[in-house]
């Protein structure tokens, strides 16, 4: 009993000293997360290459196929090697495989973040971030953003192409009003609205 | 001016219009009636607005569904009979209807 308190003692230690450990994994209230992924549109022209993605906190590594749309932990930062064909053994994949010398590895020139979270009230279901290989050789990996496909909660889906690797083209349906007030006028003022009609009209058929 | 305060600013013109409205036709207890208008555009004004932006792209068939569910709502409240409800409930809608067109959306 004494073990498990100073164990508890100790988790609440770490995550009041570091609240970012605790942060990673929640919610903040009045966002919600977008279902997000990324894909490569031009696989199939390198049939001579592997491609693998490898995000080292939380999700490893995983091979991206012509089609794939992977994601990995939020707070990760992710790269995408190629790998040739004739040097790939699927077994081999692992921590140390990504170590910077690898010889067989051929890193891009891009760093992948996570989207984040939008408003609760947002419009926004999905993003797509679609990347394209610009040039691939032995000793040099060229990979772009080329369009985000942006899916919304009424079905509508759209296309941005970046204008700016480091900028991410911002959807055009964004929520028009802050999450609190569309909770307040959505759902609560109504609900208390009808609630009151209700109590209204039951005191009357009571008081007969 | 904030999209928030625009909802709020519809909100009060459209009780004051159909409490206007109401008082026109059944007049009594002040009070009682600025109370129901209030309930009653509470709970229709934000669904309506909802439900246009998310769910029927048609402002006519709305405000006909508000129509209709204030209408309800008057003859339950101001214990009239259906007809005269729809009526006030027409009228209140109409002038608020044409507000909208004119100058929200």
């Amino acid at each position: 009993m004494k073990n498990k308190l100073t164990i508890l003692f100790a988790f609440v230690l770490v995550f009041s000293v570091f609240p970012q450990a605790v942060s990673a994994d929640l919610i903040i209230s009045g966002t919600k997360s977008v279902n997000w992924c990324y894909e490569i549109s031009n696989i199939n022209d390198y049939p001579n290459y592997v491609f693998v993605f490898n995000e080292e906190r939380a999700t490893g590594h995983g091979i991206i196929n012509q089609g794939d749309c992977f994601s990995f932990y939020k707070i990760g930062l992710t790269s995408i090697y190629a790998i040739p064909r004739t040097e790939f053994n699927e077994s081999e994949l692992n921590r140390e495989f990504f170590e910077e010398n690898n010889p067989k590895l051929i890193k891009s020139n891009i760093q992948l973040n996570a989207f984040g979270s939008v408003q609760e009230n947002d419009p926004l279901q999905k993003a797509v971030i679609t990347l394209d290989v610009q040039s691939l050789s032995e000793n040099s990996f060229d990979i772009q953003k080329s369009k985000v496909t942006y899916t919304y909660t009424d079905g509508t889906s759209e296309e941005k192409v970046f204008q700016s690797q480091g900028t991410m083209p911002e959807p055009s349906k964004t929520a028009i009003l802050p999450w609190w007030f569309a909770k307040f006028w959505y759902i609560i003022l109504p609900i208390v609205a009808i609630a009151l009609i209700g109590m209204i009209l039951l005191i009357r058929r009571l008081k007969k | 001016m904030s999209p928030m305060y625009w909802y709020i600013l519809s909100l009060i013109i459209t009780i004051l219009i159909e409490f206007g409205v109401i008082w026109i036709f059944i007049r009594k207890d002040i009070s009682k009636l600025f109370l129901y208008a209030v309930l009653i555009n509470s709970f229709t004004l934000p669904i309506a607005t909802f439900s246009y932006q998310n769910i029927i792209d048609n402002f006519f068939l709305i405000e006909i569904l508000v129509l209709l569910a204030e209408s309800i709502l008057i003859m339950l409240l101001l214990k009239t009979k259906y007809s005269k409800a729809l009526l006030i409930s027409f009228v209140a809608n109409f002038i608020t209807a044409m507000i909208s067109l004119l100058f929200f959306i």
